[in-house]
């Protein structure tokens, strides 16, 4: 991923056309045309775009940090859950014990105490 | 107080083709003599009739409101998707696992993956390898740069991280579980198995009475090494022709084809395959009517051989692969090859080929050793016997 938007960031910035022909004198002639018809407004729209590109290579360099760390605190809450349900297991065995532990001991409470009591 | 262990039993139970089913079908007798036996099933698992009919048998979804009336829950869990229901139960409500198959990677894809859950894969692998590796693993997986690491990851981490004890069946399995958690109660338990006394000899009617008959039974999936296994068995035939190979079970290897293979190897009036056979007694008979059964295995993901027990039960001498679980089984009752060692399983195969009086002391010993080692009684004793031992810890509130 961090490649991926490095290769981005790279590409972000659009280059100026450059004008190239076989043709003697072609590419001077067109690069003279488009200088005075075009070049100003296109370099406008190039810097606008380049500008935007750049925004967005930021945002997503943010999301990938934010991704990154959303899916770090997800592993330790996995790994929390794990240990809390494991927990809860243990605990539950015990519950278990114990009532059985409990029954046992009714069972020998006599009957008039326990209604004494 | 009541001392009889009150067990919550969850495990695929036939007709699910899972070796891990047929597994339980013997343990469960031997182990309700000695403990009270609830089995708890998805409702999607259909169960033999006469499995529902002699066990008290629940859904699985009852189970949560029920386990208060247990001393232990016992998963057994294996590397397939008929393991579904009972894992993600045993995520919920933990307890102590049977691992069958160090690997669960094919069951974690398979409730993934398979079904579009990337997500879920995603997660399992984060977990596993943490959230940068394995973010980056699934995704050069969902954008198809990389094959699932099958046998790479064994994706066991959750469930070991969650169980309360565990059994293995090898030192291999246990090894590695105790290097994740040293804390956890880990037994190593033999793979139970009954000795088939009358076993029916079945016979390939085409062959001559005199064949020796190699063998291999259990699904033919691509770690069985079938192909190498089958050009070893050609070089054997040159000294020994009548020599007849037996394959027992569901084909499943979809990048090879076995009429394909025979042909090459010229092998196809002396290679039987009998296809997936439904009668676990007839599966038997078949094994128990080989001269020698041949089980490799690799990869191996620490799984046990429910087919080798079967053939050293029935004091049928085999050939293993030198690795796993295979690699812990007693010299004396079987050979042991390197894996992929094509050389090394001829030689291995020709000898017994030529050598009556080795198979009949290797059958005797294996059987021998099944009866000692294997027998159900002794299997279910251990297993309450870890399982007390377990009870005893959580008793304890210092038990973590």
């Amino acid at each position: 991923m961090a490649q991926d938007l490095e290769l981005l960031a790279a590409r972000a910035v659009l280059p100026e056309y450059e004008f190239k022909s076989g043709i003697p004198l072609m590419a001077r002639l067109r690069a003279a045309w488009y200088a005075m018809a075009a070049k100003w407004a296109i370099r406008y729209l190039s810097q606008c775009q380049s500008n935007f590109n750049a925004a967005v290579v930021v945002q997503l360099q943010t999301l990938r940090t934010h991704q990154a760390d959303a899916n770090e605190r997800s592993v330790m809450s996995d790994q929390d859950l794990v240990q809390l349900t494991r927990v809860v297991a243990e605990l539950s065995q015990q519950v278990i014990h114990l009532q059985k532990t409990l029954a046992v001991m009714q069972a020998r409470i006599p009957d008039d105490e326990g209604k004494s009591a | 107080m009541r001392n009889r262990l009150r067990l919550a039993y969850f495990s695929p139970l036939p007709p699910a083709r899972t070796g891990i089913a047929d597994y339980s079908l013997v343990l469960l007798p031997a182990l309700a003599a000695l403990a009270d036996v609830t089995l708890y099933a998805g409702a999607s698992d259909a169960i033999d009739p006469a499995i529902a009919a002699r066990w008290l048998l629940r859904p699985i979804e009852a189970y949560p409101a029920q386990r208060w009336g247990f001393d232990a829950a016992l998963y057994h869990l294996g590397n397939s998707y008929y393991h579904e229901s009972l894992y993600r139960t045993l995520c919920r409500y933990p307890g102590v696992v049977v691992l069958h198959d160090y690997s669960l990677h094919h069951l974690i894809a398979a409730r993934t993956l398979i079904r579009g859950n990337v997500a879920g894969y995603q997660r399992e692998l984060m977990y596993a390898l943490g959230s940068a590796r394995g973010w980056q693993l699934s995704k050069e997986i969902r954008l198809g740069q990389r094959e699932l690491p099958l046998f790479e990851l064994p994706l066991n981490e959750r469930v070991i991280d969650l169980s309360l004890g565990l059994i293995a069946h090898s030192h291999y399995v246990a090894d590695r579980v105790q290097q994740r958690r040293s804390d956890l109660p880990v037994r190593v338990i033999a793979h139970p198995m009954l000795t088939r006394h009358a076993a029916v000899k079945r016979r390939v009617p085409e062959w001559p009475d005199g064949a020796l008959v190699f063998a291999s039974a259990g699904q033919v999936t691509p770690s069985r090494q079938i192909d190498l296994v089958l050009r070893a068995f050609a070089e054997v035939r040159e000294s020994c022709p009548q020599a007849r190979y037996l394959i027992v079970g569901e084909w499943c290897h979809p990048d090879l084809s076995l009429e394909r293979l025979l042909h090459d190897l010229h092998l196809q009036d002396v290679v039987h395959h009998t296809g997936f056979v439904e009668n676990l007694a007839e599966f038997d008979d078949w094994i128990a009517s080989a001269d020698v059964v041949v089980n490799f295995r690799h990869p191996t993901v620490g799984e046990t051989s429910g087919v080798v027990l079967r053939a050293l039960a029935a004091g049928v001498p085999a050939i293993v692969s030198d690795n796993g679980w295979y690699g812990e089984l007693p010299e004396a009752c079987c050979v042991k090859v390197p894996p992929q060692d094509l050389a090394a399983l001829t030689t291995a195969m020709r000898d017994l080929a030529i050598d009556a009086e080795k198979r009949r002391r290797l059958g005797e010993r294996a059987a021998i050793y099944a009866q000692q080692t294997l027998d159900p009684g002794h299997v279910a004793a251990q297993y309450i016997d870890f399982i007390n031992e377990c009870v005893a810890r959580w008793k304890t509130p210092h038990a973590r």
